[in-house]
């Protein structure tokens, strides 16, 4: 009896413990807010070990006499890190491990007199020290020193054609080593707006391409003119963020994009960049970003609430950059072929977690995030997964593949789960000729391209030496059937028969 | 066994003359039951071979196979096949038993023995790029079957064409139904022995305390 009880009460307990396992399914939602993650080849999140560590919060509320509410954009340069505060419209320095320094408030402009900022959006500060400001509520850029001293103002351009803009609304602007400005403006979708480095608007670049397919081409032309009218929701999308590297590539970031034409993207696995939250402009406005992964860099693969909304990039050390989303709060890092390593960060309460994430900027290997929310920013540093992974694209980038080698095997120790280190590991033993070897890292890492041109070489190599045996074979083949036709044919004639035609010749 | 070993090797010649080839398996005693049931073992058998040694590149063996698994799914599609072709041709004048249906299913696989056990081969050989000559290879393999099936029908039913083709549409149909009566057997069959279950658990429980 007492027996019976214990028995049924371990089955109760079995029953509960299987109802309560984690089933397979729980494994392809998104993982916990603020866990590391990785996307499978198939596009599945894979947990992966944190890549970076949150290190501390640098609270900005109060900072040299002035109570900070509205932080808009964040700079990094050399030796300082520059924040704009709207409300105020100031713009703060600190140095590099965010202690305050000065402040920039009052510019004297080029005819004597003074001037400040209305809610200024974003800024820039050149190699030589030169200042550009998005001053957005008086509809001007605004290039000068850290001492106020403005050498240009850049109004609304005189020559600005095909597009109703009434007020000129510049929210973000860099400039590059030649001196040229690049400014974003809100309600501009043509691009981005290119200035002279004497102020004269010389064109868009970057616009975002729009691309109306044929069937609806076609249907255009039914319509009436009231229904084009209704129906001309083509606009391209307008950049949110620019930044510039040292090459003077202009990295934009696009948030205003469907989340139908984002779900296309990643389940076509299109890496044309047709629809991208990120481009990386050339001179000419062409879109070079390497897309090389599985899928195109555009965030999250899969959600439950919304795609990401990339609202900053941060361009990092040894090429790799990494996107901002503003929608969970997550920081997406990519290498230059376009492979996400790692994905981290979430919005909570919780240390290390973000409410308004707006910018993102790389010090040194450190990650900087501005949170408008909370009003201040958070700064990350990688851990050792990070790290080696970031160390091994510098290796990778330099030629040094052995030490590369040696960064992506430690990190495939940390996590199995990762095929890009293994993609690397069979290409060096690739390029050292041991194809088998190769094609065993390149099956681990599902890449069939590559272990098929690694199975092409070992081909290639078994054919030159079976290749003769070969010919000779199939001659020796042909030589017996031919034969064998011959005699047959002989033994016919000299038998006398006529060549019947017949499955049979018994 | 001389004799089936003739009976196979007619089975190649069946594959490319199919009308004579069909005819002869039927009334001039060329084929047998026996014969075919060895081509259908050897189709689960190469099916299996090739779920389980075809090359990475061309799909690989996945993990958790099992050959029962396939050697489940072949006979019920094989036997579905023939219930359901027997069914609608008896209704609709066939000439064919249903031996003779089983006998000429079986000998219009031979394509596909011995295309699919090439294709294991060159799967191991053959790189990404030469894709296209293996996807031919598998298109050709079921192309072959599929008239094979269509004339063996024709021949063994003394159809036309028009009516073989509208029967074929109507066994695949067939098929559908046998296979969704056999899940509705299973599932009641389940609830049923659910149902026993729960009342003599019910009732030992009522017993003891």
């Amino acid at each position: 009896m007492k027996l019976r009880k214990i028995g049924l009460v371990f089955c109760l307990a079995a029953a509960l413990f299987a109802g309560s396992c984690p089933t397979a399914e729980a494994y392809y939602t998104e993982s916990a807010s603020s866990s590391t993650y990785n996307y499978s080849k198939w596009g599945f999140p894979l947990k992966s070990p944190d890549a970076y560590d949150y290190s501390r919060t640098v609270d900005l509320r109060r900072v040299g006499g002035y109570d900070l509410t509205n932080l808009i954009d964040m700079f990094v340069a050399d030796e300082y890190i520059y924040i704009v505060e709207s409300s105020l419209g100031i713009i703060f320095r600190f140095d590099t491990a965010m202690n305050y320094v000065d402040c920039l408030k009052e510019f004297t402009m080029p005819d004597g007199s003074t001037s400040t900022l209305l809610k200024p959006e974003g800024m820039f500060v050149s190699s030589e020290g030169k200042v550009y400001i998005a001053d957005t509520g008086h509809s001007r850029v605004l290039v000068c020193d850290w001492n106020g001293n403005v050498s240009l103002e850049l109004l609304k351009p005189e020559n600005l054609v095909g597009t109703s803009l009434s007020t000129f609304l510049p929210t973000r602007v860099v400039a590059d080593s030649a001196g040229r400005i690049n400014v974003v403006a809100r309600n501009i979708n043509s691009g981005i707006m290119q200035f002279t480095s004497e102020g004269y608007f010389t064109g868009y670049i970057g616009a975002p391409s729009v691309s109306v397919d044929p069937f609806t081409k076609l249907l255009r032309r039914f319509y009436t003119d009231t229904q084009r009218a209704a129906m001309t929701t083509y606009v391209p999308t307008e950049y949110n963020n620019i930044k510039i590297d040292e090459n003077n590539f202009i990295w934009g970031t696009i948030s205003a994009l469907t989340e139908s034409d984002l779900i296309s993207t990643i389940n076509s696995q299109d890496l044309t960049g047709a629809v991208t939250p990120i481009k990386k402009l050339n001179m000419k406005g062409k879109d070079v970003l390497i897309r090389q992964g599985d899928f195109a860099p555009v965030g999250d693969l899969v959600w439950a609430s919304g795609p990401s909304r990339i609202v900053d990039v941060g361009l990092g050390p040894n090429n790799i950059y990494s996107m901002l989303d503003n929608n969970k709060g997550r920081i997406f890092t990519y290498n230059n072929n376009g492979i996400m390593l790692y994905t981290f960060g979430g919005k909570g309460t919780a240390k290390g977690e973000t409410q308004t994430p707006i910018a993102l900027d790389y010090v040194g290997d450190n990650i900087l995030v501005l949170d408008s929310g909370l009003c201040s920013v958070l700064m990350f540093e990688p851990t050792v997964y990070g790290k080696l992974l970031i160390d091994a694209e510098w290796y990778y980038q330099e030629g040094e593949y052995d030490t590369a080698n040696e960064c992506w095997r430690q990190v495939t120790e940390l996590n199995s789960n990762f095929a890009y280190p293994y993609i690397g590991l069979g290409d060096a033993e690739y390029n050292k000729e041991n194809y088998e070897d190769a094609m065993a890292y390149y099956e681990f890492a599902e890449d069939r391209d590559s272990y098929s041109n690694a199975k092409e070489r070992i081909r290639k190599n078994k054919m030159s030496v079976s290749f003769p045996y070969m010919v000779g074979a199939v001659i020796l083949l042909a030589l017996l059937f031919v034969g064998k036709g011959i005699y047959v044919r002989v033994r016919r004639y000299i038998r006398g028969e006529l060549m019947t035609y017949g499955r049979d010749e018994e | 066994m001389k004799q089936t070993w003739k009976e196979l090797k007619y089975s190649l010649y069946v594959t490319v003359h199919p009308f004579k080839g069909f005819w002869d398996i039927k009334y001039e005693k060329e084929g047998s039951l026996k014969t075919a049931m060895i081509l259908l073992a050897a189709t689960i058998v190469v099916q299996i071979i090739s779920n389980l040694k075809t090359g990475y590149l061309f799909g690989g063996v996945s993990i958790n196979y099992n050959f029962l698994r396939t050697v489940a799914s072949s006979l019920f599609l094989f036997f579905s096949w023939c219930l359901a072709n027997w069914c609608l041709t008896c209704l609709s004048d066939g000439k064919g038993t249903f031996k003779d249906i089983m006998m000429f299913t079986a000998y219009s696989l031979v394509p596909y023995i011995i295309l699919q056990f090439i294709m294991v081969i060159v799967s191991n050989i053959f790189i990404l790029r030469e894709q296209t000559f293996y996807d031919m290879l598998g298109s050709l393999s079921i192309v072959w079957v599929a008239f094979l099936l269509v004339t063996g029908m024709l021949t063994t039913h003394h159809f036309t064409l028009s009516r073989t083709l509208v029967v074929l549409a109507f066994t695949i149909v067939g098929m559908i139904v046998i296979a969704l009566l056999i899940i509705l057997v299973f599932t009641m069959f389940q609830q049923v022995v659910g149902f026993v279950a729960t009342v003599i658990d019910e009732a030992v429980q009522r017993v003891s305390y």
